[in-house]
């Protein structure tokens, strides 16, 4: 691996780190959920269904998020 | 070894997917209790959606990870093409399945939603278990340059 894409996989590291926070703490409300006293509040529920309503809706639009979607490959040389 | 070290950033993604397969599953075996007035709840002419809930969790924790992965290696694309063409190709491959998956999850919570029986559950079962499949497939293919 040649040093540019080294820097560059550093580079992501501190990027990707908002994201994986973000993925954590849905993780930690999803544990806090699971072993709550067994009760969801309305609030999580609404929260939940409105979340997954939009991201459906926008599927059977067809919408796809950019990184979601296939593109060319690189054309510069490695 | 045929292996990248990972950013410290993706491995504390893929520590978190593994964990979120074991935590979906028991979700969805978990007794629920849901606030009255909520999305799931119970009301004067529908009972609760427990099994929604635990699929529309399970989807929505799965696919935060999924995306993740996709954006990572949207945002590095050119430093990962430099470790190995192959990354990008593998991750290609399963976008155009974790997209399939997605819309048919869309089409299926769709169909339980106006018609709530057990048979329409089983589809929303099928999408959640392939796309956890797919969220371990790109977790693979991030830490072993584009296939073992």
């Amino acid at each position: 691996m040649n040093a540019i894409a080294i820097m560059g996989l550093i580079n992501s590291a501190l990027a990707a780190s908002p994201d994986v926070v973000r993925l954590a703490a849905k993780f930690k409300d999803f544990i806090d959920a699971m072993f709550s006293a067994g009760v969801i509040s309305k609030d999580d529920q609404d929260k939940l269904h409105a979340a997954v309503d939009e991201r459906c809706a926008a599927r059977l639009r067809g919408e796809l998020l950019p990184h979601w979607q296939v593109e060319p490959d690189p054309t510069t040389p490695v | 070894m045929n292996r990248i070290r990972p950013s410290s950033a993706l491995q504390a993604a893929v520590l978190l997917c593994f964990l979120l397969i074991g935590a979906v599953g028991c979700a969805l075996f978990s007794e629920k209790k849901f606030e009255p007035g909520g999305a799931y709840a119970s009301t004067d002419t529908s009972a609760a959606m427990p099994e929604l809930y635990a699929m529309d969790s399970g989807f929505d924790l799965t696919y935060e990870a999924v995306d993740l992965v996709f954006k990572y290696e949207k945002d590095n694309r050119m430093a990962l093409w430099a470790v190995s063409p192959r990354i990008k190709h593998g991750v290609d491959k399963l976008r155009v399945q974790a997209s399939q998956v997605w819309l048919d999850y869309a089409v299926a919570r769709q169909a339980y939603l106006s018609t709530p029986i057990p048979a329409n559950l089983s589809a929303l079962k099928v999408a959640v278990v392939k796309l956890q499949q797919i969220n371990t497939a790109l977790i693979s293919v991030i830490t072993t340059k584009g296939g073992s």
